[in-house]
Formats: C-alpha cells, structure tokens, sequence
C-alpha cells in the first residue's frame, strides 16, 4: 500500500524535523512508559532512517493517536502522517490471524457492532455487564475486563430524530448537517437531542445525513482501507448537502478532527477538501455565528462548579478553550479546568487490556485534578474522555452542548 | 470571538511576555498561538545579553553594555530604561522560578559540555554552580540517562576555571528502564516522594552520590531534579549530601525548558487573556494603517478576528516568522520584505559556529516597534517582537531571550496605548 510515490513526500516531509524533541515532550504515553519510543522515533526517525524494507517497529501500537505531537510541533512535521502510516503498514505486516489484530479490527469497526448490538439494548446491556462475559473478552479478546461497558440507549437518535419527524425548523439560510457519530447515536442520544435543540432554539434548519463510523478508531488502530471506506461514504453524503449550503457540525471533537483532518490528509479529492472545510465543532460553529455569549449572559445555570477536561483532539483544533470561556458567563456556574493533561482514554486504546495500566498512568494526572476541582460534575465534549472521567473519578459528565440546552432552551 | 483591545499573534517568549504586559497594562488581550513554543527545549536561562559582537569574552555587566550593541539592535531601539523595567516585570511574572534579575551582572554557569557560559536569570537549582563561588565542584552523570558525560564535561571547565572539578557516575539503572531519558526520570522524582515500600528516587541519587570517593564542597547534576516538586526535591537533596547541590542547563529535551514554559503558562493562566491555541494565523487585513483584522486558519476555512492594535511575534526562521527562499526573505503574513543580501552565499558564514549573517535577519522597526516597508510602518496599529525583528544575533550574542522579553514587554505596553 505505502509503496513508491507516497513514501516519498512522507520522508520529504521529515526534512522539516530538526529533532528538537519538542514532539518527545508533549507525548503522555512517553512520560509513562520508559519503553515506548516516542513520536520522534515514531515518525521522523523511522522514515529517515527506514526503507521500504525496514519493518515498521512494533511499538507503534503503544501509540496512542493523541496526535499531541503532529499540534506541538514547531515547524509542523505532519506526525500526524507518519504515525497513520506507520500504523497501516504495521498492519500489513503483522498477521492478521493474531489475536491482536482480530481485536483491534472488533474494536475499529465498533460502528458496525453497535449497529447489531443497538437493536437488542437491553440484552446487550445485560450482557456487557456480566462478570464472565468480561473475564472472557479479556481472555479471549484481549478488551480489558476493569471498565464498564457504555449502555446502549434503548432508543437511539436517529430513532428520536425519525420519530420526531426530522427538522421542527425550517430555514434555508441557516441550515447545519450533523455528523452525530456512533457514540451519540448509540449510547448518549441526549448529547443529540441537546445539539437539536440548541441549534433550532437559534433559528437553525437542521439536517442528520445518513453516516458511517467517521474512522477515528480506524486511523487509530492501521486500517485504513476501513477508513477509507467510511471516508468515502460520509464525505459523499455530507458533500452534497455542503453543496446545498449546508455546514456540517459535529458534537464529538475526534469527528471533527476526523473529518477537517485526517480525511484530507489522508485521502485525494476536491469533495473530502469542501467538506473539510465547511466542518466544525457544534460549540465553535455557535460561538462564531451566534452570540452566544450575549444569550448565555442572560441565562442561568445552577449547576455550581464544573470539572471541565479539553480533549487532546478539542485541543488540536484550536478548541481547548472554547468550553470554560463560552460557561464561565453563565450564572450560577464556574469552569475549573482540570489542566493540561490527556485522559490516557484515546478511544479504543483504553480498552485494550495490554494498555490499560498505561491508560490509567496518562490519566493520573486528569484524575488529581477533578479531585482538587472538588465537584462532582464533569464536561468534555469527547465521550471516551468522559468515559475516562468517569471510570476514574466520582464525577458524572455532561456534553457542554447539554449544560448550553439547559441554559438557553426553556423547557 | 468578540473583539479585543489587544491581539497578540504568536505564543513564543516575545508573545506570552507580550499578552502578560498588555494584560498588565489594563488590556483585554486575545494570544493566537500554534505549536508549542521553542523554550520548552531551551535551558530555561534568562539570557540578556552574554557577548558583544565577535568579542570572545563574555559581558560582565549587560545592562552597562547596552548601548554598545550596533544601532539597529532591539536594545538600542527601546533605550536602557525600557529593557530595565521589561527585566524588572519579567520578574514579577516569573516570580521564584528565576532568580538573578535584580542582580545586574551576569553568571557564569558550567554548560553541559563544560564550558562557561554568561547567564543573566536562571533557575534557582543552578546557583550554586556559578562558577564566582570558585569552590571546588563534582560533576554527576546518571546512567542510564544519555547525553551528559560528567568527566568530559569536568575535564573541559577544570581547564578554564581557577578550582578543581572532579566527575563521578551513578548508577540508576535498577530504577530505571534503559531508554529513560531525562524528563521520564524527572517525572519519575516528582511522582516518587517515597513511602514505607518504595524509597524516594531523589534518596537513591543521595546514597549513590554518598558513595563517591571524592568529598566536594559543591555537586552539579544535569537539570533532572522534578518538573512539579523541583525546589523540595532539590532542598532535599542538598539536606542528605549537606552541600550545596546545583543543576546544569542542558540541550534538549531540557527538563528546567519545560518548567519555564510551565511557569509562563501559569502566568497568563492567571490573567484574563484569552487564549486560542493550536492554530495559525495566515491572513491578515490592512486598511487604511490600521490592521482591522487577522484570519486563523480553522482547517480550510477562515475565522477572521479583530483588535484595536495587532503584536506580531512569530518567531524568526526557526518560529516560521520569516521565510527564506530564492526569492529572498520576507514576513510572509503581512508580505513584508526583509533585508537580506542578493547574493545568497552572503547568508551564512564559512564555518558553522561562527555569527552567521542570517541570524540577523528580520523585520525593521521604528521606535515604536512598528515593522517598517521601504521606511514607512506597515501599519500604525502593528507592533513586533522577538525572533521576527532583525538587528540581533541572539545565538553568537546569547540575547534571544533578553530580546524576546524586552520587545515582548515594550510590544504590549505600547499595543495597550501606554508607553513602556
């Protein structure tokens, strides 16, 4: 796959890196695993010094696609493609009859699993959580027995935006498409729900195009051929409803960056550049079309102190600080950042029993500090960062678009 | 975002100092910043200004020598007094995690290479390596840590100093895996204070160092002693070997780099600037001498952004603040040419340690730090600070980090509508 001409570039592209291992010093799982190498081993250092021979080191799948590295550095290497290749290629190369590889494809495609598993929620459930189904994913699979599984909601929301009977606004002005993804759907369909109000509560025509998983797992875990496949499909239907007029607006931060950067980084093609382009962050669409903070002034919200966790993802678009500035107008509400750190969550990587422990050493740092934030109410805008949040800390977690609903949308 | 008073472009030393002082200044300020700043990789060292010109040795007393610098120097530009009180707000903002700024003479610290270099501010860690306290030192390297090698480096500076300066190895590879490198084990001492079962990292530096045959007035490791808890890591230490202990500044990943970079964060953590970070800016809008706006770069599209008066700190070559090509150089978001000779072979010097003329390169200015095309200001409400400013070599000078705070500091005070 990564023969010839895209090889290339690739090692053109790390003449830029001068090893000043800024990259080394912003990576979580390097601060706590002595044995993995870092991005710049990871990138620059492999591609230079590799050939179309060299296999690609196996310690690229303690990576874990945090892409901290790709935003830190300063004369923008683009890490972000050479940890997505590195990973492709170690995918080709490793067997794929390995347990690894059977789990890590299970756990990429969670799209097409939770489609199945949605339509019996509550067995599903019920399943997920029996001590010996766990004990026996972890056996045989290789999925971490330590976390509770997320429940599947019993009406998904597509299923409410179906029933709802689609759109309550109609307005060819402003109109967004939105890109829920799985987690959404499947599990927090509030989160959507939350988004459709908001959006029409400002006067917004709001579409929900047919989706596929927007290949965040994918790219994280090497199959891109998956991803290029679930690229293909969303950017076909999102692309004609930009062409429309249409924005797209995401409420999961992994979707966004997904789509306004992986996709084009990734794959050829002027729709996957109009779509990029024209997709963002539901809270960052708002705050910069809306005035919002105006509206939320006049609001109030009693929901006391808030732990809030920027996402590595939220952070990598420029949006890490859009929660805390965007609430802290609010009555009756403050914003305590819980600090820097990544959650150690990254999405499927906590589940993979081999990197749970590492998960929990990234999120130590996250933990402490929504002990000292003293509350017991979290906000992020990724779900697996809340999953995280929530598996470590006595806190439950809201979408910032669900406090945003309870603030400005009467009930 | 609603307009500001001040929008600072670059979240450098020169940009955060910047936003800090027109913050300071009453502004509302808004810092755009894209990747992570360079500092995290310096030694962490406040350097004012180490070396005249060619000159081989280094300056005693910086703020004395400022009006020796050539004509078109940042300093020279701003006057004494305006780097003194940039200098003295630096220190307010850096509060403990620098000491020396109130003193007006330079250090002279031991590098990691074992050179004497002239420091104006570091770290409090290094001050019992000056080398005026002129009593003997010992030098530590840690296995398995790579890049420093204590007898190299004690060979080198007991060459060039009045005392002795002996070396020594210890071994922490029981502790730690063999790839650690220096911010793992720093990370390690700030999460280890000890407990009943396990022993405190910084207790088994003690005993190894204990163990050494040599009995030195003074020991200096390389700067690995905590990220978080580096001043009761450091006290400790020097409690357990009952001499003083000091850190030495070291190249990349540089532990006492992060820190700095930590300790400004907290800094404009704690005022009301806001902040977007992660992006760039690539567009800017000039009308009329005013810059009405700048565009940050959201992944294709353009989210345009506006304040009363624009600080532009980019950076120079390095920050991506200028931009060289065969076409010659140049500021690429307001396209503003930079001198630069024809001839680009004139762009650097034979040998690689000597000035190089490119490092001199960069915007010019008027008093007011406003960047100037064919001697006009680009804009009456644009200001410039750091790297992207011509006049300096900050490397053969060590003055990068002098510039950056003095220019930063003036930048923001004079974008706030006060004068520095």
């Amino acid at each position: 796959m990564t023969e010839g001409p895209s090889t290339a570039p690739l090692r053109v592209e790390t003449d830029a890196c001068y090893k000043c291992s800024t990259c080394d010093t912003v990576c979580p799982v390097a601060e706590v695993d002595a044995e993995f190498p870092g991005p710049k081993f990871q990138g620059p250092e492999q591609w230079r010094l590799g050939d179309d021979e060299t296999p690609i080191d196996p310690s690229i799948e303690a990576c874990s696609n945090c892409l901290r590295c790709d935003a830190a550095c300063p004369e923008g290497v683009s890490l972000s493609r050479l940890h997505t290749e590195a990973r492709a290629r170690r995918v080709e190369e490793r067997s794929s009859l390995s347990p690894t590889h059977l789990r890590d494809r299970l756990l990429a495609n969670y799209g097409t699993l939770a489609r199945i598993a949605s339509t019996v929620p509550r067995l599903t459930n019920a399943l997920a959580s029996n001590t010996f189904v766990r004990r026996a994913a972890e056996a045989l699979l290789g999925i971490t027995a330590e976390r509770d599984a997320p429940t599947f909601a019993t009406q998904t929301f597509r299923e409410w935006w179906r029933q709802r009977g689609g759109a309550a606004v109609e307005n060819p002005e402003k109109r967004i498409a939105y890109f829920h993804g799985d987690y959404a759907n499947y599990h927090t369909p509030a989160v959507g729900r939350a988004l459709v109000e908001v959006y029409e509560h400002f006067g917004y025509e709001v579409a929900v195009p047919e989706q596929r998983c927007s290949g965040t797992p994918m790219f994280a875990n090497g199959f891109l051929d998956d991803a290029e496949r679930a690229a293909t499909f969303n950017v076909d239907k999102l692309a004609s409803l930009v062409d429309e007029g249409y924005d797209v607006v995401a409420s999961c931060t992994s979707c966004s960056f997904a789509i306004r950067s992986e996709y084009p980084e990734q794959f050829d093609g002027r729709d996957v550049e109009r779509v990029a382009a024209r997709t963002f962050d539901a809270l960052e669409y708002l705050r910069r079309n809306e005035p919002l903070e105006a509206a939320l002034r006049e609001a109030d919200l009693d929901v006391g102190t808030l732990a809030y966790h920027a996402p590595c993802h939220a952070r990598n678009q420029g949006l890490g600080t859009q929660t805390p500035e965007t609430l802290d107008d609010v009555d009756g509400t403050q914003v305590v950042d819980v600090g820097d750190s990544c959650s150690g969550m990254s999405g499927t990587y906590g589940w993979k029993a081999e990197r749970y422990e590492t998960s929990m050493a990234v999120g130590e740092e996250l933990f402490e500090g929504i002990e000292s934030a003293g509350t017991e109410t979290g906000v992020t805008e990724c779900p697996t960062c809340a999953m995280q949040m929530e598996h470590g800390s006595d806190v439950s977690v809201s979408h910032p678009l669900e406090l945003l609903r309870d603030a400005l949308v009467a009930d | 975002m609603t307009d500001h008073d001040v929008l600072v472009v670059g979240g450098g030393l020169a940009g955060r100092i910047a936003a800090l002082s027109a913050a300071d200044a009453g502004a509302s300020v808004h810092l755009v910043s894209g990747a992570e700043d360079t500092s995290r990789q310096s030694a962490g060292l406040v350097n004012l200004l180490g070396y005249l010109a060619d000159a081989d040795a280094p300056v005693s007393d910086p703020l004395d020598r400022l009006a020796d610098v050539p004509p078109a120097h940042p300093y020279r530009r701003l006057g004494v007094d305006a780097v003194r009180s940039a200098v003295e707000f630096a220190a307010d903002e850096l509060g403990d995690a620098i000491v020396g700024l109130d003193d007006p003479r330079n250090a002279l610290l031991p590098t990691e290479l074992g050179v004497p270099a002239p420091s104006f501010g570091h770290p409090p860690t290094m001050t019992a390596g000056r080398l005026s306290r002129g009593d003997p030192m010992l030098l530590v390297d840690v296995d398995p840590l790579p890049d420093f090698d204590a007898a190299m480096a004690a060979h080198r500076l007991d060459g060039a100093v009045p005392f002795d300066v002996a070396a020594a190895t210890i071994d922490l590879g029981d502790r730690l895996p063999p790839d650690a490198d220096r911010q793992f084990l720093a990370k390690r001492i700030d999460e280890t204070p000890g407990t009943s079962h396990e022993t405190a990292i910084v207790d088994d530096v003690a005993d190894a160092i204990d163990r050494v045959d040599v009995d030195p007035a003074r020991v200096g490791l390389p700067a690995v002693l905590g990220i978080e808890r580096v001043s009761e890591v450091h006290e400790r230490l020097s409690d357990r070997l009952g001499v003083p202990v000091f850190e030495i500044p070291t190249a990349p990943p540089s532990v006492s780099g992060v820190r700095f970079d930590a300790r400004l964060d907290d800094a404009l953590a704690s005022r009301p600037v806001a902040r977007t970070e992660g992006v760039d800016v690539v567009e800017t809008a000039v009308h009329d001498g005013r810059v009405e706006s700048v565009a940050i770069d959201r992944f294709g599209d353009e989210e345009w952004v506006s304040a009363d008066r624009v600080v532009l700190a980019t950076g120079g070559f390095v920050g991506g603040g200028l931009v060289g090509d065969r076409a010659g150089v140049r500021e690429p978001l307001f396209d503003v040419p930079v001198e630069a000779p024809a001839d680009r072979t004139e762009w650097t010097a034979e040998r690689p340690f000597e000035g190089q003329p490119f490092a001199r390169f960069g915007l010019a200015t008027d008093e007011s730090l406003r960047p100037l095309v064919d001697g006009d200001p680009v804009a009456e409400t644009l200001f410039a600070a750091g790297d992207v400013l011509g006049g300096f070599d900050g490397v053969r000078e060590r003055s990068g980090g002098g510039v950056a705070i003095a220019t930063g500091y003036a930048a923001g005070r004079l974008a706030a509508g006060v004068s520095p």
